[in-house]
Order: C-alpha cells, then structure tokens, then sequence
C-alpha cells in the first residue's frame, strides 16, 4: 500500500484535475499528495515511447476513459468516475462499460453521482417548483452488485446531493472547507479508505459501502423491458435467422406504435431484413454464396451456449456508442451471467443483439435502400402513413428525416461495435450478423 | 489541454482574483460543469446555426453587472457565439436571462440588483475584428489576461467595471 506521497493521480481532463486538486486539500491524508502528481491523461498523439504505466492504465482506455484512475508504482489501484447525471432508462449505464472494466482488471471502483435528480429539459419546461425528480436506474447498482459477486472487488456508491430545485449540488467557485466536506467528505474519505491500509477504519468503511450499493439494488425501480427478454434457444435461432419476426414480438407487435416516430425506420430495416453476410469473431467477412456461408450459423447453434434460453436485446438506435453500449455490457453481467462466469466466453447464456438501423454489407440490396431513404421510400412513407394518418404521418416523417445518418455501415473500429464484439455472442443487423468474440471458441 | 482549455482557466483565474467579481456559471469545455449549476437557456428563434447550444462557457456577476460570455480559442472563430449572445439578449433580455438562471441557482441571484448586460467573448489569438459591444478577454501567450471594455458601455459604467476588476 502506497503513502500519499507515492500515490499518481490520472484525471480525464483538465475540470477533473482541478476539481481533485481542491477537494483533496480538505481531507487529512488526501492533502499530501503532491499537487504535481495530480495530472491529466497523455493524449495518445503526443506519446513518445511506452512506459510501464502506460501499459498499465491501457487497458482501463479500451473503451473510453474514467474521471480518475489512481497508480501506486506504475499501477492503477483505484478508479473513480463521476457525474452529475441521472436517469431511469438506458442512459444511465452508458457508463456501466467503464464499472464493468475496472472489476475485470481486478481494481475497487467507486462510482459518484446524484440518486435522483431533476431533469434539465422538464426544469426548463414546468413551471418553478413543479419539474420532480427522476431516480437513477436501479439496473446500475444491480449490475455493479454483479460485478462484486463475480470479480470479488470493490463497487461502491457515493451520492452527489441534490438542492432543493432537484438539481446536482455544486460547490460554487469559492467553497469554504466545510461546503467541500458537506458534498465530497464521503468521497474523499472513501478514496482514502481504499487507497491506505493504514487507516484502521479502511475494512468497515468498504465493507458499509458495498452494504449500500446491494441495499440500492435491491430496490427495483424499472419494470419489465420490451426490448430486453429471455427467448427459449428455438425462438432465439428463429429470430436470428428472420430478424422480421421481432415486428411482431417486441411488446407483442405494440412497440412500433407507440413513442417516438423514428422507431419505424427501425421497423422498416427489420421489415425487409435478410442474411447477405457474416463477419466472424475474427472480422474475416463472409458473403452469402460463398461455399462456407450456410454452414456457420448451424455451427454457431450447435454450440452449448444455444441449448440454453437466450438473452435478447434490441436496440433501436443509430449509429452512435451510447447509451447501449453501456447497456449491452449491464445486461450481460446482470443476467447473462447467473453461474458468476467471470468471461463472456464461459457464460452459459448467449447475448443477442438486434441492431437493425445498421447494415455490415455496402452491396447488399437493402443497404442501397437504406443509405438514399428519405420520405419518398416508398415502405418507409406508408409506416409513417398507417400510424399516424396520411397529413400527420407525411409531416412526421419529413420532421424525422431531418436527422443525418438515419442507417449507417457497421465498423469494427467504433467503440459500440468493439462493447457489442466483446460482449454479444451474436449481433443481427439488417442485412447480416457479426458474431462476437463470446462464440470464438467456435471457430478455433 | 486545448486552446480554449486555457482561455477558460486562465478567466476563470483572473476573476477568482477579484473579491467582487462572482462566476455564477463555468462550464469548461469539457463540459464537466462541477463546480457550478449548468444554466441552460430556452430554444431561441433567431439562433440558427448555434442553436443546439444552450448553455454559456461564463456567466459572471459584478456590481449590477451580468456578463454573458463565450469562449474560443481564436476570434475568428466566434461568429456563432457573436450571434448566440445577441440572440439571448434581443429575445430573451435582461428579464428572461435572469428567470433562467433563477431557475438553476435561487439563492445565489437577487434579480432586481442587476440592471445591465454586457456580451463578452473570450480568446487567445485576436485573428479578426470583433463587433464593438462585444467585450473582449483575451489571454495572451504568457497567460496575461487583457480586456477591453464594449463600445455600448459609458464612460461611468466603464468607470464602475474597472472598479471590480482591481486587485485589492
């Protein structure tokens, strides 16, 4: 265990170097850690050779990075992320991915934030005093409860209060000593209960903080998914093969009709969606006629993941890493992982993702479809049309149009295609399926 | 740490230097808004291109004084901000800038002691003519902060403004 002299900050940027620099200055033992050791992260563009330390933190950078990452000779042990968001839905585990990769290299993670908190748009919108609070899905604290059963490390939940207007309270630019330990004394006294195993109250103070974070998740606050399900192994194969039938499943052929309108480019990529490809864990591409391509998917569900009811998860966004990166990765450790399988490889569960608004074959004939839509595609106007009537389906149609990148080309460098290639067995898109580094083993 | 990073820190130092001189809101580039609440203002008609936007790198309070500003690394590349900032000021004004913030930091803003708003942009490199009533910070290569006050401020109230923006 390191003195506070031997301890190195990394701090995502600038904001988070700063922030540490004055809260520390409150607490006891977190003072004496020399300013110059509290430093942001190199940008890669500037590296100039490999360090030990660089190697070291690399793999907690494989996706995106934490707020602070704290290095005892030229090791992380500790990472911390904070923010002042909050939400029910999926957006509160775009970061789930960075909880998940600090239990996976063995390190105690502490994650900051506001339990519930109002939402800014609805403070904008309501009148004062009306906008209520949202509370954090609980989904989060179940999956870092899930990670601490299977990793052994430390997950552990401190609360960013909120003031009286529901909003995250902040420290103003000139805090007294007292409003720092009033909003980040917590914190702080965490960190240093990790980080110094000379302090005697360092067991009790984890062990009460991993207590709280299983209290959270015991507290349910979503209900059931419609995009999130158990499929026996028959309908899951049946599924992957006609990507289709998911018009008709998701919240029993209801889901399309209700909510957001963009919803039904998702419908019309699934409506004429079809296997013209398949990418292998590798990123080897294999296009329909080739005298290989109708042997691997029975390859795949020969495999015993696909004797087990398979976790399906459908996602209707476009081309962007979050929220469902984060979500993929929740929902894998959540329920995916029932036996505490520390790989993705070894769950005895398979991992589905839909993912129709992309296509992964710039010949395939939907993907000439889809990359020109627009409101004279003539199926994409009648969905438009059949929900919402002729005048309103036309203007809403033209008013989500407006978007850029309704459909996009997948592309194995983004960080949503690497989340999804390391935790999904399998992803369909609309015009084939990318089998993730879960079923490699397959193909050995 | 970007250009911009450094104009913003080194306002951000420069008016923590006067006693006087209050940020009600930082929001750094980065867009971790820690130390202060995050004002977003509403959705304005004649925006344009800076619409998607709705919040300011610096609002600050001196006196009766609320200073509105934006921040970029070179003024040539402020023309959005130019517009966004008198945007806010011809459709929302004085009245609607203040229900906004009020919204976010009830406590920290007594509306009727601000009478007058000024428009400020922030940068290091003065590559381009900037409107006169805009006030313009810019932070030179040594990290020395030099402003000069808008053409639509008297004389008194320039007179008023050094008076904050003097060490003690």
């Amino acid at each position: 265990m390191p003195t506070p002299e031997e301890v190195l900050v990394l701090c995502d940027g600038v904001t988070d170097a700063e922030l540490f620099k004055r809260i520390r200055r409150c607490h006891p033992v977190l003072r004496r850690i020399p300013e110059a050791s509290i430093r942001t992260y190199e940008q890669a563009r500037f590296r100039s050779t490999e360090t030990p330390l660089r190697r070291a933190v690399q793999p907690l950078h494989i996706d995106d990075r934490p707020d602070l990452i704290f290095c005892f000779r030229d090791r992380p042990i500790l990472v911390v992320e904070m923010t002042e968001h909050a939400y029910t839905g999926d957006n509160g585990l775009q970061r789930f991915a960075r909880f998940a990769v600090a239990a996976e290299n063995g390190l105690p993670f502490i994650y900051f934030g506001p339990l519930r908190r109002v939402r800014d748009d609805e403070l904008d919108s309501m009148e004062e005093g009306t906008a209520s609070a949202r509370s954090l899905t609980s989904d989060l604290f179940e999956g870092m409860k899930r990670l601490n059963e299977i990793f052994g490390t430390p997950q552990l939940y401190v609360e960013w209060r909120t003031a009286d207007n529901g909003m995250p309270l902040s420290l103003g630019t000139r805090p007294s000593d007292n409003d720092i330990l009033g909003l980040y004394g917590e914190l702080l006294t965490l960190i240093a209960g990790i980080l110094f195993e000379a302090d005697p109250a360092r067991a009790g103070i984890i062990q009460h903080a991993q207590a709280e974070t299983t209290r959270l998740a015991a507290i349910r606050n979503t209900r059931a998914s419609d995009v999130r399900f158990l499929l026996p192994p028959k309908n899951a194969i049946a599924l992957v093969k006609n990507a289709a039938l998911l018009c008709d499943l998701l919240d029993g052929g209801a889901y399309f009709d209700k909510g957001k309108g963009d919803k039904l480019f998702a419908k019309f990529s699934l409506s004429q969606s079809s296997i013209t490809s398949i990418q292998l864990p590798d990123g080897t591409m294999v296009l329909e006629g080739h005298p290989t391509f109708a042997e691997i998917l029975p390859k795949v569900f020969a495999h015993r993941k696909f004797q087990n009811p398979a976790m399906i998860y459908y996602t209707g966004y476009k081309w962007r890493p979050d929220p469902h990166g984060g979500a993929a990765v929740n929902v894998d450790y959540r329920i995916c992982r029932p036996n505490n399988e520390r790989t993705p490889q070894a769950r005895a569960t398979a991992l589905i993702i839909f993912y129709p608004r992309i296509s992964c074959n710039p010949q395939s004939p939907l993907w000439q479809i889809l990359r020109d839509a627009g409101p004279e595609t003539p199926g994409l106007a009648k969905m438009f049309i059949d929900r919402y009537g002729p005048g309103l389906g036309t203007t809403k149609l033209e008013k989500c149009t407006h978007s850029e990148n309704l459909f996009s080309l997948w592309g194995n460098a983004s960080k949503q295609a690497r989340l999804f290639r390391r935790c999904a067995d399998i992803v369909v898109l609309n015009d084939g399926i990318i089998l993730g580094h879960p079923i490699e083993e397959v193909f050995a | 740490m970007t250009a911009e990073d450094r104009v913003a820190y080194a306002l951000r130092t420069l008016y923590l230097s006067f006693p006087e001189v209050h940020i009600i809101s930082f929001h750094p580039p980065s867009g971790k808004a820690y130390e202060t609440p995050l004002i977003r203002f509403p959705i304005l008609q004649n925006l344009g291109i800076a619409s998607k936007r709705r919040h300011l790198d610096f609002i600050v309070r001196c006196g009766r004084f609320l200073i509105l500003q934006e921040l970029k690394g070179d003024a040539a590349s402020s023309s959005n901000d130019q517009v966004k900032l008198l945007a806010l000021q011809q459709e929302l004004g004085l009245g609607g800038i203040m229900k906004t913030i009020r919204a976010r930091v009830p406590t920290i803003v007594t509306p009727p002691t601000i009478d007058r708003l000024i428009l400020s942009l922030g940068f290091s490199t003065y590559n381009a003519e900037i409107p006169r009533i805009f006030t313009t910070f810019c932070v030179d290569t040594n990290g020395m902060v030099h402003w000069q006050w808008g053409g639509d401020l008297t004389q008194d109230e320039v007179s008023e403004l050094a008076s904050y923006f003097t060490l003690p």
